[in-house]
């Protein structure tokens, strides 16, 4: 190669500077990256192994529950591969410090002449390490909160559990001298504990004088392996490990089986010996004793029996006063009734009897009324008589009387008539009627008038006249004509006169006759009157009558009343008699029962001082007996609970895996290195692509001066050698910054990220696997050169006649959419500008794409994982995972013990809502049983209310599943791992016992594997009851006050061994998210270079290649703006559809990713939350503004001038 | 009265590292409206420098320049490239088409931006390429890619039309179509047209000839009766 090819290579690099820093920063980039992402896991690994192996950290404790002897130590280090053992004490206390309990892990420090290893060293961080036995160092962790710094004193609390802290350790006050990191904990947990909340809250280092133990509590165990130093991860070691475990644990049993015959099996002899003496002396003791109590419980036994006749007596003699008492009472209470009726109607009769009385007399006086009316009545009716009889008199007399006259008239007229009135017989005939007359006059007006006047006249008329009459008459007895009577005047006076008197005596007697019928009216009236009054009288008499009925009547009802009451005052006198008399009788005998009953009672009273004595006498035998036995008793017990301490004798053999944090630390690595896995290849592709384009370009913008030199003869080779050596520079020079920084950087950062959670380890150690920085190196350089040399052979295979002339700019040529003339035509210019032109330079335009969509995937796939692990901790314990603590029992509980701890768990406020469940490891497999994952199967006591502590939801259609009796419900990892689905047949072994159960639905979850099974169905498949290993607990308002309020509780019992809770997995996911973030931030920036350094790349040549065209668009007079716009419109496009591509591309690469990074018994969230998206598209588009800001300098920068250049 | 286009002492200096070069040294000279004026000179003489400056594409150092009666030479860069849009019209010695356009788009690019344009297929069928306005420019000969060339700055309707060696990359008979097209174009359309040639051999077509030299303007001679171009023969 000759100099001038050399010089021409240099010049040409500092005349195309930018883009040979551009090939070369893509370069750096591409490998920087995917060398430093693949350098930080073994970095990792590789600062972890460093801090093991220079602490020397144990590759296995054992422990054992009898503690470990010399000989015990002694073939430990004598097993095979064994380097080194360090005997040691451990012991877990309480520090309370202002009011704050702390647990803490006493680890003991070997002294400095032990024979032993010193393994698992402290790191000293401040201060120095005991020197005196009352001197300790602190964990680093504990200083932080200041507390506790060099130069205080702590005091440890006197009880630990239920043991004395005297009984373990000699002091319980040590001197703080030094601050400390362990190997044994590379995080901040510092494991569990069987005392204060459950958790050890850091550890201390004490001399290890302070341990009264004899036999050391644990041993550290060194290997060959790590003594070598062999990588703690690698598979040698962990194979190794595997091996010298299984060495160690026959060992164990070995020993254990050692320790039970020789000092075990004596100690049981002897223990079974002083057990037989024991019971033979009880034997006898209860012999005797026995005698002794059976007369004594004879006579209790008589005593009892008088004592229960005498309460029987007393019984009855009680019962029956009582049963006198309330018949008496009764009876007194129905007299007392009795009488007060009696009394009653005693007073009702003298009431009625005064009402009748009264009524009599009413009546009486009535009648003596009635009586005196009878009496007027009757002497009206008298009277009214007379009046008739006297009006019928003068009625007749009247008649009589007004007859006569009519006679008298009659003769007088018929005399007058005949003129016979001087005729004596005529005149005494008339003279007898007129006589008659008168009397009859006389009479009736004697009857009538008191007026006697008239009859005085007419008395002495008719005396005239009878005086004539008796002459005449005594005449005519003679025998002699019968002289005249009157005389000639007379008989003149008597014509003239007699007619007015007859008329005057008719006149008077029609008078009187008009009196007489006034008189009978006035008598009718009377009898009117008196008719009514008789009718009156009668009906009086009647009522009368009727009253005295009445009054007969009630009279003989109060008679018949005042008999009633008296039968009942004899009654009741009788029946007042008899009780009187019964109370007498009952008296007496009641006297007669006491009187016997104290009797008999004296005579107890004696019996049962009898026997009090003769117990006594008993007690004192037994008491001495007792005494005698329990001596021996609490001897033999004793003995038996040093033996029982024994009964379960184990070595256990931990490994490094058992140490907080050391596996999860591996887990994490393998996590980054999944990571360096996936993304890097796509940054090489990119380099790849990118070069190509580039040195393409480069080539063709060449030609002329190829053209040129091969005209002038320079072989094509020599020709190529520029290009080769432009790119190998770029290639050489861009690979030795990325990995110079790369290997750095990315390992840093990323440790930096874990190292919140691991704090102990050292600064980073930089672990480069050789074989990627160097396959790196020889990908970008063999493809950058290859890249070149294809170019080149492109360029040299034409003439060069033909190469010096210049390359027609490429051809400008009809896009597709301009054969669909609808959209073409609507197209406005500046866009047919631009669809021309994205469709120009198809190479790139899939370039800029696969830039852009690259940056954007990478971008959402780093916010995917994010969000895919962020999302865990709140899905599994938040949505799905309800209860916060978990119970742990010392062993499996059945359905009665179940109970009754629920009945403590309930007595604690804040463990009161709870579930019992079966929780048990099953090996889930496939049909080949190429497939095996650890899961749980859990089953509850109960699945009514299993949806509070346990959600089972279809993760997609988040419908609630519910726990049925046909089958089992398994998590979704269970599932895509074996590819089972609902329907299918589960097999699982536990115990290595085969099982299967149908699935009946596959439910969200994130961590761990579970099988959950009814009680029913677990009961139909392993044919006993569940046994219930721990309970769930939803504690409300969990804290540390309320975690530690439980521990004191519930860790005193001996059946519950541990508490966990799920804040602390929760703790530890936001951890691996912080961790997560600075690895997306990483992503992020790196996935911004890419498209930064692609975009500018190829927005570089794009401009390159169109200079002239922008010169003359500027020629033209295109604004600044215009003219940028102009040419950025495609890039625009181009970005966006590079967005739109990106955002597929992430989505599935995040869910590749995703898959590949998830760890066996974590499922990570699937899908992206939106933000992530707009993020990643708002994160690109800045990247590829920032691009398009640089890029419009240069495009001002561009001369016009340019324009009127020829091409080349 | 000033002419059209007026060009007073204008100095224009390159540095290059610490040597200076001076591209235009003094230059005056004047162009009437409507006049073909010929700039001519052997390489080198700093007729390029002057077309630049007068195209807006530079600027000059000192003196004054007026275009129909603007000073350009004190604009702005916003101001210039306005007068660039609107006053002038350029025809490239290399086309300059954009090639992923085909000729009309071409010619449309430069429209789209003028205030007055002329109907782009109207200016194309008088420059003779009514039937390849639907071409790419790698689908024409130099001749039609430089009338599609001078299509794009008529149809600008310019106020001047400047030419930088417009026959410089044809062949005789093709560049005197050309030069053909450019004459009628200021004969009969009254375009104003300065043309920048090192062929003495067309000077006879122009009114004006301004001849330079070692950056000077030597000599600014008005013809009268300029020849057409079918009748020089170079």
């Amino acid at each position: 190669m000759s100099g001038a090819l050399w010089k021409d290579t240099l010049r040409e690099i500092k005349r195309s500077f930018n883009r040979f820093i551009s090939i070369l920063l893509i370069i750096a980039l591409g490998v920087g990256f995917f060398v430093g992402i693949k350098c930080a896991s073994p970095s990792m690994l590789a600062t972890a192994d460093y801090y093991f192996h220079s602490q020397q950290l144990m590759d296995f404790k054992l422990q054992s529950t009898v503690g470990f002897d010399t000989d015990d130590l002694e073939s430990i280090a004598n097993t095979d591969q064994i380097a080194g053992i360090m005997p040691a004490y451990s012991a877990d206390v309480i520090l309370r410090q202002e009011n704050k309990s702390t647990t803490v892990k006493m680890m003991s420090i070997s002294p400095k002449e032990s024979p032993y290893q010193n393994l698992n060293q402290p790191v000293l961080i401040e201060g120095r390490l005991p020197e005196s036995s009352n001197e300790c160092v602190v964990d680093h962790t504990q200083t932080m909160n200041g507390i506790i710094e060099i130069g205080s004193t702590i005091q440890l609390e006197p009880t630990v559990g239920e043991q004395n802290l005297s009984e373990i350790l000699a002091s319980d006050i040590y001197t703080v001298v030094g601050i400390v990191e362990s190997p044994m904990f590379i995080t901040y947990d510092r494991g569990k504990s069987t005392i204060g909340d459950g958790f050890i809250d850091c550890f201390f280092m004490i001399p290890q004088e302070n341990f009264k133990s004899q036999r050391y509590t644990e041993v550290y165990v060194q290997t060959n392996m790590s003594k070598q130093g062999i990588s703690t991860y690698s598979s040698e070691y962990k194979n190794s490990i595997q091996e010298i475990t299984t060495e160690l644990e026959k060992l164990g049993n070995e020993r254990v089986i050692h320790f039970e015959q020789t000092i075990l099996q004596d100690a049981r002899i002897q223990l079974e010996q002083a057990k037989q003496d024991y019971q033979n002396g009880q034997q006898e003791a209860d012999i005797q004793l026995k005698q002794a109590k059976q007369q004594l419980e004879d006579g209790l036994v008589e005593i009892q029996r008088g004592e229960a006749k005498l309460s029987n007596g007393e019984q009855q003699l009680h019962e029956g006063t009582q049963i006198a008492n309330e018949n008496f009472t009764l009876a007194e209470q129905r007299l007392k009734n009795a009488q007060e009726q009696l009394e009653q109607g005693k007073r009702a009769l003298e009431q009625s009897k005064q009402q009748l009385a009264q009524s009599e007399q009413q009546i009486r006086q009535g009648q003596s009324q009635l009586v005196q009316g009878e009496k007027q009545l009757q002497e009206a009716w008298q009277q009214y008589d007379t009046g008739l009889a006297q009006w019928k008199h003068s009625q007749q007399l009247l008649q009589n009387a007004t007859a006569q006259l009519e006679q008298t008239e009659q003769i007088y007229e018929t005399m007058i008539a005949n003129g016979t009135l001087n005729a004596p017989d005529q005149q005494l005939e008339f003279a007898r009627t007129v006589s008659a007359m008168l009397t009859a006059m006389v009479l009736f007006i004697q009857n009538n008038q008191s007026d006697t006047t008239d009859i005085v006249e007419l008395q002495s008329i008719k005396n005239e006249f009878d005086q004539r009459i008796q002459k005449v008459e005594n005449t005519v007895v003679q025998g002699q004509p019968i002289p005249p009577l009157f005389s000639n005047s007379e008989l003149l006076f008597i014509t003239a006169f007699f007619p007015t008197y007859f008329s005057k005596a008719e006149t008077a007697l029609q008078d009187a006759a008009i009196q007489l019928r006034q008189g009978e009216e006035q008598l009718a009236q009377t009898k009117t009157q008196l008719d009514r009054q008789q009718a009156e009288f009668d009906r009086s008499q009647q009522e009368l009558t009727a009253g005295f009925l009445q009054l007969a009547i009630a009279q003989q009802a109060a008679l018949d009343a005042e008999n009633t009451l008296r039968t009942g005052q004899a009654e009741y006198e009788t029946g007042l008699s008899t009780l009187q008399n019964q109370q007498a009788q009952y008296q007496t005998q009641y006297a007669n029962g006491i009187a016997a009953l104290q009797n008999s009672r004296n005579q107890l009273e004696q019996a049962k001082a009898d026997l009090a004595a003769g117990e006594i006498d008993y007690d004192q035998a037994v008491a001495e007996a007792t005494h005698t036995l329990e001596d021996a008793r609490q001897q033999i017990d004793d003995a038996q609970k040093q033996l029982d301490q024994f009964s379960e004798i184990k070595w256990y053999v931990f490994q490094r895996d058992d140490n907080p944090g050391y596996s999860s630390f591996e887990s994490d690595t393998q996590r980054v290195d999944a990571v360096a896995t996936v993304f890097p290849f796509f940054f090489i592709l990119v380099v790849i692509l990118v070069t190509l384009t580039t040195m393409t370009r480069m080539v063709e913008d060449q030609r002329i001066q190829i053209g040129t030199l091969k005209a002038l003869g320079y072989s094509s080779s020599a020709i190529a050698g520029k290009y080769f050596l432009y790119s190998l520079f770029a290639g050489a020079i861009g690979c030795i910054l990325g990995l110079s920084i790369g290997i750095f950087l990315f390992p840093s950062l990323i440790f930096m990220a874990y190292g919140a959670m691991y704090p102990s380890l050292p600064s980073l150690i930089y672990s480069v696997p050789w074989l990627y920085p160097l396959l790196s190196i020889l990908v970008a350089i063999i493809c950058t050169s290859a890249v070149t040399i294809i170019a080149c052979y492109n360029s040299l295979r034409v003439s060069p006649s033909i190469l010096m002339r210049p390359k027609a700019p490429k051809p400008g040529k009809r896009i597709l959419l301009e054969r669909i003339n609808l959209i073409w035509k609507y197209c406005s210019f500046t866009s047919k500008v631009t669809a021309r032109n994205l469709f120009r330079y198809k190479i790139r335009f899939l370039m800029t794409l696969l830039g852009v969509a690259g940056c954007t995937a990478l971008i959402i796939t780093a916010f995917g994982l994010n969000d895919s692990v962020s999302v865990i901790a709140q899905k599994q314990f938040v949505d799905i995972i309800h209860y916060n603590t978990t119970i742990v029992f010392d062993k499996e509980k059945s359905a009665d013990e179940a109970e009754q701890m629920k009945v403590y768990l309930n007595q604690n406020t804040h463990t009161q809502k709870n579930l019992f469940v079966s929780m048990q490891s099953a090996v889930v497999y496939n049909q080949d049983d190429s497939i095996n994952i650890e899961t749980y199967l859990l089953v509850p006591e109960s699945t009514s209310d299993f949806s509070s502590y346990i959600e089972l939801r279809n993760r997609t259609t988040e419908k609630k599943l519910e726990l049925q009796d046909e089958g089992v419900i398994i998590t979704e990892k269970i599932s895509i791992k074996l590819g089972l689905k609902e329907g299918d047949l589960l097999t699982f072994r536990i115990d290595d016992k085969d099982y299967a159960a149908p699935i009946t639905g596959i439910t969200e979850n994130y961590a761990n594997h579970y099988i959950y099974m009814s009680p029913k169905i677990y009961e139909e498949i392993f044919h006993k009851p569940v046994a219930y290993t721990n309970a769930l607990s939803i504690v409300p308002n969990l804290n540390d006050e309320i975690k530690s309020e439980i521990a004191s509780d519930l860790l005193k019992r001996d059946d519950i061994i541990t508490l966990s809770y799920n804040d602390a997995f929760i703790e530890q996911f936001n951890d691996t998210i912080k961790s997560m973030q600075a690895i997306v931030a990483v992503i992020i920036l790196t996935a911004g270079a890419l498209a930064f350094v692609v975009l500018y790349n190829l927005t570089n040549i794009n401009i390159e290649e169109r200079v002239r065209e922008i010169a003359t668009i500027k020629v033209l007079g295109f604004y600044t703006k215009e003219t940028i716009s102009y040419v950025f419109r495609e890039n625009i496009i181009l970005t966006l559809l590079g967005i739109a591509v990106g955002i597929g591309l992430g989505t599935w690469m995040s869910s590749f990713v995703v898959n590949i990074i998830e760890l066996d018994t974590i499922m990570f969230g699937r899908g992206i939350n939106w933000v992530s998206y707009l993020s990643s598209v708002l994160i690109t588009f800045a990247f590829a503004a920032l691009v398009m800001v640089f890029m419009s300098f240069k495009i001002r920068k561009i001369n016009m001038i340019e324009s009127l250049k020829s091409n080349e | 009265m000033s002419a059209f286009v007026e060009f007073n002492h204008v100095y224009k200096r390159y540095k290059m590292g610490e040597v200076t070069i001076t591209a235009s040294d003094d230059v005056s000279f004047g162009v009437n409206k409507g006049e073909f004026a010929v700039i001519v000179g052997s390489s080198g003489a700093g007729k390029s420098t002057v077309l630049n400056i007068l195209g807006g594409m530079d600027r000059c150092d000192e003196g004054t320049i007026y275009v129909d009666g603007k000073e350009i030479s004190k604009m702005k860069e916003h101001e210039l490239t306005a007068y660039r849009r609107y006053d002038i019209g350029f025809v490239f010695q290399f086309y300059n088409l954009v090639p992923n356009l085909t000729a009309k788009e071409n010619v449309e690019l430069a429209c789209q931006i003028c205030k007055d344009p002329l109907n782009v297929e109207l200016v194309l069928r008088n420059v003779g390429l009514q039937e390849r306005m639907y071409n790419f420019p790698s689908q024409l000969s130099g001749g039609e890619q430089q009338r599609v060339s001078i299509a794009r700055a008529l149809a600008k309707n310019p106020k001047l039309l400047l030419c930088d060696e417009p026959t410089g990359a044809l062949d005789d008979n093709t560049g005197k179509t050309i030069l053909k097209l450019l004459q009628d174009t200021c004969y009969h359309d009254g375009m104003t047209v300065i043309l920048i040639t090192h062929n003495h051999a067309i000077t006879p077509m122009a009114n004006r000839i301004i001849t330079m030299k070692n950056s000077k303007v030597i000599s600014n001679i008005y013809n009268d009766n300029p020849v057409p171009i079918e009748q020089i023969e170079w």
